[in-house]
């Protein structure tokens, strides 16, 4: 049985700012992946994350962003990452995923890139 | 010199890895151990706990099992994850891609590739039907 993932949602212009609470693991990626895929599919075309109430992902998390960031850019849109923790930016680091996948300082600098 | 230990069963559901995160972060936390640990070791425990619930291959008839047990000895954090399932070693796996575009990146491997680099040991045996893994995580 899947845990529930809670993500806060807010539109800055025509940017999606998702933040997701707490934890991201292999118990709830699946249902950060449907809702990342839905929001896709509704048309947005900037979406953020912000990790600033995040404490934990896992690798599955970080699939899901992967899966959301090629599927937005098959739209022409991009996916924005920010906020991460030391801990969090450095498995980011070590898998190479934050040099496909644009993380930056915090949600002003995500919003405005 | 054994300076502490922390000893748990899960049961065989990844719904069950939140409940294990929560205990660990506690044994941490009593511990003083750096936050950096406590988080690369439920991060570790996330993929060998979730790898051996997709590929444990466990045996009808017989109850699926994982304990796990931590351990602080001198300088070092030792984790061990023993399961009944079939063998399984994914100490294995092959590297997986990192350095591609986003387009063509492959998805896949990733978990089992951090658990190795954030670890200071990080071996596999099968003996008498157990899979254990030992993952060291030096504390200097």
């Amino acid at each position: 049985m899947a845990n529930n993932i809670e993500v806060l949602e807010e539109h800055e212009g025509d940017v999606l700012v998702l933040t997701p609470v707490g934890r991201v693991d292999s118990s709830n990626a699946p249902l950060f992946e449907r809702m990342i895929k839905d929001r896709i599919d509704d048309g947005e075309t900037h979406i953020v994350v912000d990790f600033t109430k995040l404490s934990f992902i896992s690798s599955s998390g970080m699939r899901v962003l992967l899966i959301g960031a090629k599927s937005i850019r098959s739209n022409q849109g991009k996916l924005i990452l920010c906020s991460m923790r030391d801990s969090i930016r450095e498995i980011f680091s070590i898998s190479g995923f934050d040099t496909i996948i644009p993380v930056v300082k915090d949600r002003v600098a995500a919003v405005d890139a | 010199m054994i300076t502490s230990d922390f000893h748990v069963q899960v049961a065989a559901r990844v719904s069950e890895l939140r409940d294990l995160a929560a205990m660990v972060e506690t044994f941490g936390e009593t511990h003083d151990l750096p936050h950096r640990t406590i988080f690369i070791i439920n991060l570790a425990l996330d993929e060998l706990v979730t790898n051996t619930l997709v590929h444990g291959s466990f045996q009808e008839g017989i109850e699926p099992k994982i304990v796990i047990d931590l351990s602080i000895r001198e300088n070092r954090v030792r984790v061990v994850v023993e399961s009944n399932g079939g063998r399984f070693d994914p100490t294995e796996d092959t590297e997986p891609d990192l350095t591609s575009e986003l387009e063509t990146r492959a998805i896949g491997g990733l978990g089992i590739h951090l658990v190795k680099t954030q670890a200071d040991k990080f071996s596999y045996e099968f003996d008498n039907g157990i899979n254990r893994l030992t993952l060291e995580y030096n504390l200097t």
